[in-house]
């Protein structure tokens, strides 16, 4: 079958990657001379990308004031329509479903922004690969997956095996904007200055009130260390300025037709019939990235071939 | 010791100013190699005598330390490009280390006249020792302005840099237990006639700090007649974009010579700098200061890992070790021919639009991929292997080989301007990777570890140098045949 027309799921929100940055190479784990670090009382930095988090995870490595600021990361369906009017049974299936990128390239056990410093992609050019990509849409009764391979002739290859970079060339952005109105309208910042400004300051201010805590007597360990580790966070402020201040406002978007195994669980609840067989398109864009909290923004939209059921 | 020393005579000849050029590129290149020997000694988590917090403290001056070598690195870079403005050839030589370098040595400086006393420079070798007390000591009297310069600015007195009657120089706890072989000049063969050159007082006539070497580099350049010196093509000079601090921009006469000349004396010493600017001295005295406070504190901190001073492949007992080492020393040689070439055979991108893309190829692998993705995680893991003397762990010595320096001493080689030499190297690298990685896939690992704990690293390290040391070659010869690849490209706004 052969369906022009698309069911086109949007998704929005933030998500979480804790990695590395240039100069550090890209699977450095501490963070030492990029403007990225794993503190102390953090996990490694492990560069996965993560549109879903659980609270333990959260509680350890979102800093604050992520919480205080309101940011949840987990990027969830916000829209379904079909060519595109709204579709009300579809939307209904996949209200609030969850969007999760899976897979993993060892040695890391995640998808990454893949570049390798200027060897498979760039990280002058923020050409990343996101990779693998593996998108999965998780809603209470509809389980959308769609997988597509760096070099479909050979799915097995990774990344650093492919001698002719050509043939993942669709995997990297189509599109890069240092200053985004959509970036900077998703996650509502529009002076990067103020809002770094602000960032340290409340640093300053909780700086000032751990170290009153350890007057007091508390655990002088781990205030020390968190004392510590927040002089950390401004150091990498003043040094780096404008190289995390001009991330704040940058998008970069990626958009290819999906070649790889493509699957539904629960697809009559989207109230049509899907088509398999042709590749379905996609297209997202990651940006608004605050490289102090380690979050950014990833917004998109997946195309699913359909034809909706006849109304009854 | 005299108390005087005669005023060191001009450079009156573009001869002379080229081997002054090939000096000062020698000494950013060995300052630049001596910080990253502490920087990859440093520890990478805490331990039971690096607290959480001193851990904190420990990544910080991690962060700093490359950032004053990447600093080293522009001010290598840009020596280099005067030298391709003079039409000279690129120097990326040095002699080994350690060494005793003329600049640094108190014979050749002459004792300042301060209120009350005579205040001497203190001798300062080029050693690789791990990061400590001495080592940050040691880094801020290599940074250090001269105790005048130091007095006009208001900045802080390093005074173990300087001796005087009462406190003379703490000589073992600068210059190590021995003496080291003088570093050799270019220069002075030029100055002097032969005869003279060979006599020890000839010493006394050169430039005899680092600041002299550079301000009478400066002075020539303006001495000489420019037609005359800048004979190098502008379009084929270096460029890279500013970024992670470094300013590499093309040098085509004397206006941006004196850029180039004051950024190195500015970013190094602070001279002529603003209030409070963070010069290498400073930044290395901030964190002596910082570590003074922490070890009085905790007596017990420690912040680098067991590498050995001066290290050589001779005295590595542990097989892997062995292997990485020579592994470091055949990958740094070759990151230095590339080099080489790229300074010797520089296009710019636009220009390059048919096969072969010989410049481009070596540009896209010399920065990024070869010295943050292979250089810097071999000497990390070195630096958690143990070398099987039972005391220390591995440091990457840096050496050069006589065939090396015969090589890097002559940049017309046809070696130098053929794709498939540079192939060769790195199929030899990961050639000897995968014998690496073999030893790693059998569980060989284990006991040239460090410490249990060190073995994931290790681990996970080798297989991903591997694997990008696989795709830099590849890329190498995939640029060198088609140019530009697609990731290199900038993608359109949107």
């Amino acid at each position: 079958m052969k369906f022009a027309k698309l069911l086109e799921i949007q998704f929005q929100g933030y998500f979480l990657c804790r990695l590395a940055t240039d100069p550090d190479p890209t699977n450095e784990q501490s963070g030492v001379s990029g403007y990225t670090m794993a503190l102390v009382h953090e996990d490694p930095l492990d560069q996965v990308i993560r549109t879903q988090i659980d609270p333990d995870f959260a509680e350890k490595n979102l800093r604050e004031p992520a919480q205080r600021m309101k940011i949840r990361v987990g990027v969830d369906v916000c829209g379904v329509t079909f060519d595109g009017v709204t579709s009300a049974t579809a939307a209904r299936a996949l209200h609030g479903a969850k969007v999760s990128l899976r897979g993993k390239t060892p040695p890391f056990d995640g998808p990454i922004f893949d570049s390798r410093n200027n060897t498979v992609g760039s990280d002058d050019n923020m050409m990343f690969v996101v990779n693998p990509f593996e998108l999965e849409i998780r809603g209470e009764h509809v389980v959308i997956e769609a997988t597509d391979h760096l070099d479909p002739t050979d799915p097995t290859r990774q990344i650093w095996q492919i001698e002719d970079p050509s043939v993942y060339s669709r995997r990297l952005p189509t599109a890069f904007q240092p200053n985004s109105q959509a970036a900077a309208a998703a996650i509502r910042v529009f002076d990067g200055y103020a809002y770094f400004r602000d960032r340290r300051r409340f640093l300053e201010q909780r700086i000032g009130e751990l170290e009153a805590e350890r007057a007091r007597g508390g655990n002088r360990a781990g205030l020390d260390a968190r004392i510590e580790a927040m002089r950390t966070r401004i150091y990498q402020l003043e040094l780096w300025g404008d190289r995390v201040i001009g991330k704040l406002f940058f998008q970069l978007t990626y958009s290819f037709n999906i070649n790889g195994p493509q699957r539904i669980a629960g697809a009559e609840h989207l109230g049509g019939e899907v088509d398999y067989d042709h590749p379905w398109p996609v297209t997202f864009w990651f940006g608004a990235w605050d490289g102090d909290l380690l979050t950014g923004y990833m917004q998109g939209t997946l195309g699913i071939p359909f034809q909706p059921a006849p109304a009854p | 010791m005299s108390a005087e020393r005669p005023k060191p005579p001009k450079i009156t000849t573009k001869a002379q100013l080229i081997a002054a050029l090939q000096e000062a590129s020698e000494i950013e290149q060995q300052l630049m190699i001596q910080y990253l020997y502490a920087a990859f000694s440093l520890k990478k988590r805490p331990d039971e005598r690096c607290t959480a917090a001193q851990y904190e403290a420990v990544r910080r001056w991690g962060s700093t330390l490359l950032l004053v070598a990447r600093s080293e690195m522009e001010h290598l870079a840009l020596v280099n490009g005067l030298l391709s403005a003079l039409g000279a050839q690129p120097w990326f030589s040095r002699e080994n280390i350690p060494r005793q370098s003329r600049y640094l040595l108190t014979r050749n400086m002459a004792p300042f006249k301060a209120p009350g006393h005579e205040v001497t420079p203190c001798d300062i070798p080029f050693v690789f020792e791990r990061f400590n007390l001495e080592t940050i000591q040691r880094f801020v009297c290599a940074e250090s302005p001269s105790y005048p310069s130091l007095v006009q600015s208001g900045d802080p007195i390093p005074w173990w840099c300087f001796g005087t009657k009462e406190r003379p120089c703490a000589g073992a706890a600068l210059a190590g237990a021995a003496a080291y072989p003088p570093s050799r000049s270019h220069l002075l063969p030029l100055l002097a006639a032969p005869a003279a050159a060979a006599s020890p007082d000839a010493e006394g006539i050169a430039p005899g700090t680092i600041q002299e070497l550079y301000d009478e580099i400066q002075a020539a350049i303006h001495r000489l007649p420019a037609a005359e010196l800048f004979t190098g093509d502008p379009s084929r000079q270096v460029f890279v974009p500013i970024e992670y601090q470094i300013n590499i921009f093309p040098i085509t006469g004397v206006e941006s010579a004196d850029v180039a000349l004051e950024l190195i004396v500015e970013e190094g010493e602070g001279i002529d700098a603003p209030p409070d600017y963070q010069s290498h001295f400073r930044r290395f005295y901030d964190i002596r200061t910082e570590m003074v406070a922490l070890l009085a504190a905790d007596p017990g901190f420690e912040p680098s890992l067991p590498l050995p001073m001066n290290p050589s492949q001779d005295k590595i007992k542990n097989e892997v070790a062995c292997e990485l080492s020579e592994l470091f020393n055949f990958t740094y040689a070759t990151l230095l021919f590339l080099l080489t070439s790229l300074y010797r055979n520089f296009q710019p991108a636009a220009s390059q639009t048919a096969y072969p893309y010989f410049s481009l190829a070596l540009q896209e692998a010399a920065f990024g991929p070869m010295m943050t993705m292979l250089i810097r995680p071999l000497a990390e893991v070195m630096a958690h292997t143990s070398s099987g003397d039972g005391d220390h762990t591995t440091g990457p010595s840096y050496h050069l080989s006589p065939k090396d320096l015969l090589r890097l001493e002559q940049p017309d080689h046809p070696q130098l301007q053929d794709i498939n030499f540079f192939l060769d190297r790195f199929a030899t690298i990961v050639t000897m990777l995968d014998r690496l990685d073999r030893t790693r896939g059998a569980g060989g690992l284990a006991a040239a570890a460090r410490e249990e704990g060190d073995l994931p690293l290790i681990d996970r390290q080798l297989r991903f140098i591997y694997e990008t040391a696989t795709a830099i070659g590849n890329n190498l010869r995939r640029i060198y045949q088609i140019g530009e690849l697609p990731q290199f490209i900038v993608a359109p706004s949107s």
